[in-house]
């Protein structure tokens, strides 16, 4: 996986400057692990079963887990990759809700409906 | 296709559903919408128009590329080097930015560019026809039965929206058709698309996007720019770093 890239050189104390690219590649990373993330998470979700509320729950408690792990990836040095503080949680939460819904539905019909 | 109707079994599926489905309706549709994408993405490549840049716009990138390396590695440059840049970039008779800042607007209207409302428009239209198109066959075809269930229970308002072809009134609602099934891939894939095929694929954005992110970036893009460059420029100071 592509390292991230440290985004903020600060020349002073006061203001922190970020690079672009720097930047464009970070969020460039969140989102392919996000996606992947959401995959493999749908489908988890659909070959045990999960139903309703405990299948959405099961996507929240994968979303900390990733935060988890790009804390972690940061060195917990946030504000030194990113201008915005919970975008660890933040970042994509739609489109990975979307992404794991579609396998979830997918891999749940592969394996229980059929 | 053979649908056997509920008894008092306690396995989990109360629907038994023909395994051909699952092998000619279930996975065709995943594997028609994703490849339709990818064509979409090739195919938007293939019309792109070559743009042709003005001399002017590419000096004035480059002037702003300029400043803001200027700004960021400022502090290996003698104090003396650094000031003289600043100088030529921020000066109020003189400097660059400042002359590009009192610049007449001439981005009057955008809407009315022709060049960039035929991109738009090619845009939409490559975006809309195909799915459209494959929306309608797969209803045509796939109808009068139910493709999958959903995990999650769906209240009764959500049943003739999910369910188009099948009338049975006491069908749970989690059972969708092939119809919902293939919208449900066309708005999840597209973050797949992103993993595949790089960051900016043409077969990820809708029209919306489309709209808004042409539309304010460009009208007042270039005065603002600038302003934001020698603002920034201003207030930096020189620290040497060596």
């Amino acid at each position: 996986m592509v390292e991230k890239k440290q985004a903020a050189t600060s020349s002073d104390k006061r203001d922190a400057v970020y690079s672009e690219a720097a930047i464009r590649n970070n969020f460039g990373i969140l989102e392919y692990s996000r996606t992947c993330q959401a995959a493999a998470g749908g489908i988890a979700s659909g070959a045990l079963g999960l139903t309703g509320t405990y299948g959405f729950l099961f996507y929240f408690v994968t979303v900390f887990l990733q935060a988890v792990f790009w804390e972690y990836k940061a060195g917990f040095k946030w504000q030194d990759f990113f201008a915005v503080r919970n975008l660890s949680i933040s970042h994509s939460l739609v489109g990975g809700l979307l992404t794991y819904v579609l396998f979830w539905v997918f891999i749940y019909g592969i394996v229980y409906v059929y | 296709m053979s649908e056997r109707t509920p008894n008092i079994s306690p396995i989990m599926t109360d629907l038994l559903l023909d395994p051909a489905i699952r092998t000619w309706v279930f996975i065709p549709i995943v594997v028609v919408t994703f490849f339709a994408g990818i064509v979409r993405h090739y195919v938007h490549l293939l019309l792109q128009t070559k743009k042709k840049g003005e001399l002017v716009k590419l000096q004035d990138t480059h002037y702003l590329a300029k400043a803001r390396l200027l700004r960021m590695n400022g502090g290996v440059l003698p104090r003396a080097d650094f000031e003289m840049r600043k100088h030529f970039l921020t000066n109020e008779k003189e400097g660059y930015l400042q002359q590009k800042m009192q610049a007449p607007s001439n981005q009057a209207n955008m809407m009315t560019d022709p060049s960039m409302m035929t991109e738009m428009l090619k845009g939409n239209m490559l975006n809309m026809i195909p799915m459209v198109v494959i929306g309608g066959w797969i209803n045509w075809t796939f109808s009068g039965f139910v493709t999958t269930k959903v995990p999650f229970p769906l209240t009764l308002r959500f049943k003739p929206m999910l369910q188009r072809g099948v009338n049975l009134s006491s069908l749970n609602a989690a059972w969708v058709s092939s119809a919902s099934w293939y919208f449900l891939n066309v708005f999840s894939l597209r973050s797949i698309y992103a993993l595949v095929l790089g960051d900016d694929n043409a077969a990820g954005t809708t029209m919306d996007e489309q709209l808004a992110g042409v539309n304010p970036a460009v009208q007042q893009d270039p005065k603002q720019v600038f302003k934001a460059e020698w603002e920034a420029l201003q207030i930096s100071f020189h620290k040497f770093k060596l």
